[in-house]
């Protein structure tokens, strides 16, 4: 087939271009993701005792992987399109993690002079990076699956973008089954399983988005 | 059975431009189904194509290759008409305005801001694949379909030339990855034995037989796309009605086909799709000089 009728083709009665397919197509699975974590979460694990919705802590872990999700959906939605500016959200990633940071010091500084090394230890530290992940895979398969039906051109970005948003769901879904009081335990070990799902993200992006 | 199959309007599915693919496709009418109602049969004889004045005869279609071009040259293919691209800053002022009425629906402009953005990005690629000249109409095909699906993902905020080429710089490396950056990998159409084709376009009993079983090689949505534009006879729309796809699935489908046709004429059987061809050593182009531009400029 030749260029020009190619294009007389791909032109004739081609209507006007589809709007927001990107949102379409990303939201569903991100809420799907978020509920199945929420679920696994719950039923696998098992939810905290309520006495403990008294404390910080797990308000902490709510409020961190939300902000994860949201700087972590607004990457993906830019880096599914061909020319992605990241300036700004790129921007609040580093604010949401330097606030977590923040407060994870202040813990580990106000905690007693014995007591820091369970305040960032606490009693699950390898259970917590490996449950964030784990939480976040459903999610995960299904962003990378729609990622493949949108255009993304920067392969290894958008799946790390889609492993960050993956893992803070999984923190979501942790938070609500994570027994753990520390501030400084959230800001390392629920980081480390975030930042695994998104380093994750980033090795399958090149293999699994192409299109 | 409706009564007017392909309505004089309906551009053509699939013209075929090099002499292979020419071959092919006087194949594939040869082969052509014959029509269940007999009173087609008048209006749909006559010469083929006859309602396409623009279509090259087939010599001189095969003409168009020419003598064989030192690899430097500017292949001239079936484009030498084309005006030559204006300097590239005037790229985005000329297309931008029509790229944004086309997406607003207007087809007329989509077709002009395609012209314009396939104008520029053969320059492109031409110099990305230097030793590969056959290759640079297939990416750009491949390019000007990508940018066709994805267009819901411009974002009004970018240049449509950044964006047009974060998809060709995609689909290029995409290649590379298949096929490697040497070009003496593949076999210049040019070169091809056209006698070899001619003998499928004398025997119709045996092309029918071989088209056949490539057919039959190929994903059923190809083949059937193919059959019911090509063998059929039936207009883009109404073979998406019948095989229950959207128009553009269709022409993708019969694309794509087509493609995979004509590459396993050219290579060998649907087994071994890419068939192996002798490795030229050392006269591709340096990777650092052909693919290591990120900021790729216009022609």
């Amino acid at each position: 087939m030749n260029t020009d009728e190619l294009i007389a083709l791909l032109a004739r009665q081609a209507g006007p271009a589809p709007v927001g397919e990107a949102r379409r197509r990303l939201l569903p699975v991100l809420a799907g993701g978020a509920a199945l974590s929420v679920a696994l979460a719950l039923g696998g694990l098992g939810a905290i005792p309520a006495a403990l919705w008294a404390w910080p802590a797990p308000w902490v872990k709510l409020a961190y992987g939300a902000a994860l999700a949201a700087v972590g959906a607004a990457l993906l939605l830019r880096l599914a399109r061909p020319v992605a500016r990241l300036g700004g959200p790129l921007a609040a990633l580093a604010a949401v993690l330097a606030a977590m940071a923040l407060l994870g010091a202040w813990a580990l500084a106000a905690a007693a002079p014995g007591a820091a090394r369970s305040a960032w230890l606490g009693h699950s530290a390898l259970l917590c990076p490996a449950a964030v992940l784990g939480l976040g895979l459903p999610a995960l398969a299904g962003l990378m699956w729609a990622l493949r039906g949108l255009a993304p051109t920067r392969p290894a970005a958008a799946g790390a973008a889609a492993g960050l948003l993956a893992g803070a769901l999984g923190a979501l879904g942790y938070a609500l089954a994570c027994t753990e009081l520390g501030l400084a335990f959230v800001a390392l070990w629920y980081s480390l399983g975030v930042a695994l799902s998104a380093a994750l993200g980033a090795l399958l992006g090149p293999r699994l988005l192409r299109w | 059975m409706s009564a007017a199959r392909r309505s004089p309007l309906d551009p053509p599915v699939g013209l075929l431009a090099t002499p292979l693919e020419t071959a092919l496709e006087s194949a594939l009418e040869a082969v052509r189904m014959p029509p269940a109602g007999a009173a087609l049969a008048g209006w749909r004889g006559g010469p083929p194509r006859a309602d396409r004045p623009g279509r090259p005869p087939r010599p001189a279609a095969a003409a168009e290759s020419g003598p064989p071009r030192a690899a430097g040259d500017r292949p001239a293919r079936a484009h030498s008409t084309v005006p030559p691209a204006p300097p590239p800053a005037d790229a985005e002022a000329l297309i931008a305005p029509l790229w944004r009425r086309a997406q607003a629906g207007d087809d007329a402009a989509y077709r002009e801001a395609l012209q314009a953005i396939a104008r520029r990005l053969r320059g492109y690629l031409r110099r990305r694949l230097v030793g590969q000249p056959d290759e640079v109409e297939d990416l750009l095909q491949e390019t000007l379909l990508a940018l066709h699906l994805q267009r819901g993902s411009f974002d009004p905020a970018v240049p449509v030339t950044a964006w047009v080429l974060a998809i060709a710089r995609h689909k290029l490396v995409d290649h590379w990855r298949r096929h490697g950056r040497q070009g003496a990998q593949h076999q210049r159409l040019d070169e091809v034995d056209e006698l070899a084709l001619g003998h499928v376009d004398g025997q119709p009993g045996e092309a029918r037989r071989d088209l056949g079983r490539l057919l039959q090689a190929l994903p059923d949505a190809q083949r059937r796309a193919i059959e019911l534009t090509k063998l059929g006879g039936w207009s883009v729309a109404e073979a998406a009605q019948q095989a229950g796809v959207s128009e553009t699935a269709l022409k993708v489908q019969v694309h794509r086909g087509l493609k995979r046709l004509a590459a396993w004429v050219r290579g060998g059987a649907p087994g071994e799709p890419t068939a192996p061809r002798p490795r030229g050593a050392a006269d591709g182009p340096d990777p650092a000089a052909a693919g290591g531009k990120r900021g790729g400029r216009w022609a």
